[in-house]
């Protein structure tokens, strides 16, 4: 069976209700094997002390944000040159889980920045991209909920979504065009 | 060449004429700049300091107000449908709407930004700065709002919806236009750097609205 028979919606929802479950227990694994490494095994640094633990949710939320929106943007061409309605769902269904990581990955910055740079938040390049990232994301949720025709929205939502792509870059080197606040990373 | 002569031409007559939405946008510009020192008080130091970050917020949401009739009234009497079927490449129409449209609001808005500088204290330098980073900066604004107007008429709904997509694409436009008319002002970097990524924008987006809007347009005509 060749990768594009599962393009075939009906196939694909199968296989999914065969191997979600699956997915859903090595989720809970590889959380609970990481946070119990994060509290108890990961050593505190000689600098930030127990405040470096944030750094092991803050990170992996930062990239997840941002291969939330490359995925939607892969998706994006699906649904506009072969108008693919699983390329619909998956980028309609990416959007709340980019929108959640990023919401944790600004948080758990400025919980960490607050011991660390003495500041909850500031007007950095890293940090302002980042918040626009998030409203983008909080403009298609509400595109999504907006429209009443799914297939209208999708497309609509794909322009959107490979337009908003230009600030991926400018979120992954924003801490080397500007020399400003946040760590190069 | 005619076609796109003839499409900008009947724009900026619409634009003019009863109905046409050309000075109501400076209209609301004035308002806004004109609420901001009730709001903010009397205090000409502080207004001369953020003169310029207000004169732009208000250009911006000026420059959003009239943006989404400008494919909702061709699609709802049919010319948006003739547009899409004749022979000039849609990209290139979608520019000289955008044109038509940014010199009967974006530059109405360059012009009067002088008069509303003098009610908030600013120096002539400051002025001269906020009205040229106006005059490059607002075309990138209708530019990138190109895309909203098209979206507007592919969702068939405009309302609160356009400025909550537009508003966010439109920060990197805000920010290095402010900076830059504040760097004329207080420095310490020289002017003509934050100027000219304001002119990369510009132009940026002068390539990315026209086809994303024209994709837009494509795919809601059907």
């Amino acid at each position: 069976m060749a990768l594009i028979d599962f393009a075939n919606p009906s196939r694909f929802v199968a296989l999914v209700e065969r191997v979600l479950p699956w997915l859903v227990v090595a989720t809970l694994f590889t959380f609970g094997v990481g946070l119990y490494q994060t509290f108890f095994i990961a050593p505190d640094d000689y600098q930030q002390g127990a405040t470096v633990k944030i750094m092991f949710i803050h990170v992996p939320s930062a990239w997840l944000g941002m291969f939330c929106w490359g995925l939607m943007s892969l998706a994006s061409l699906g649904t506009l040159v072969w108008r693919h309605p699983l390329a619909d769902v998956a980028a309609k269904s990416a959007a709340p889980i980019g929108a959640a990581f990023t919401f944790l990955c600004l948080v758990t910055g400025s919980l960490w920045g607050r011991p660390m740079w003495g500041t909850y938040w500031v007007w950095d390049a890293r940090l302002t991209s980042v918040l626009v990232m998030f409203l983008m994301y909080l403009g298609l949720i509400a595109l999504w909920r907006s429209v009443d025709d799914p297939a209208r929205a999708g497309r609509a939502a794909a322009i959107l979504t490979l337009v908003g792509a230009v600030n991926l870059p400018i979120i992954k080197f924003s801490v080397d065009w500007w020399n400003t606040l946040h760590q190069p990373a | 060449m005619d076609a796109l002569a003839a499409v900008f031409i009947r724009d900026m007559r619409i634009a003019t004429r009863i109905g046409g939405g050309a000075l109501m946008g400076v209209l609301f510009f004035l308002a806004v700049v004109i609420l901001l020192p009730f709001a903010i008080g009397p205090d000409l130091a502080l207004l001369r300091r953020i003169g310029p970050a207000i004169l732009w917020i208000g250009a911006l949401l000026a420059s959003l107000l009239a943006l989404d009739r400008l494919f909702a009234a061709d699609h709802e009497d049919g010319s948006l449908d003739l547009i899409l079927l004749g022979r000039s490449p849609l990209e290139l129409v979608i520019i000289a709407k955008a044109l038509s449209h940014w010199l009967t609001t974006g530059l109405p808005l360059v012009l009067v930004s002088p008069v509303l500088g003098l009610f908030l204290n600013l120096e002539p330098v400051a002025i001269g700065a906020v009205m040229l980073t106006l005059l490059i900066g607002t075309p990138a604004l209708t530019f990138i709002g190109v895309i909203g107007a098209a979206l507007a008429v592919m969702l068939r709904r405009g309302g609160l919806l356009l400025p909550v997509l537009v508003l966010p694409l439109t920060i990197p436009v805000l920010i290095f236009g402010v900076s830059a008319a504040n760097a004329a002002v207080v420095g310490p970097v020289p002017f003509a750097t934050p100027l000219a990524i304001l002119g990369a924008l510009t132009l940026m987006s002068l390539v990315v609205g026209p086809v994303a809007a024209a994709a837009a347009l494509r795919q809601g005509s059907e």
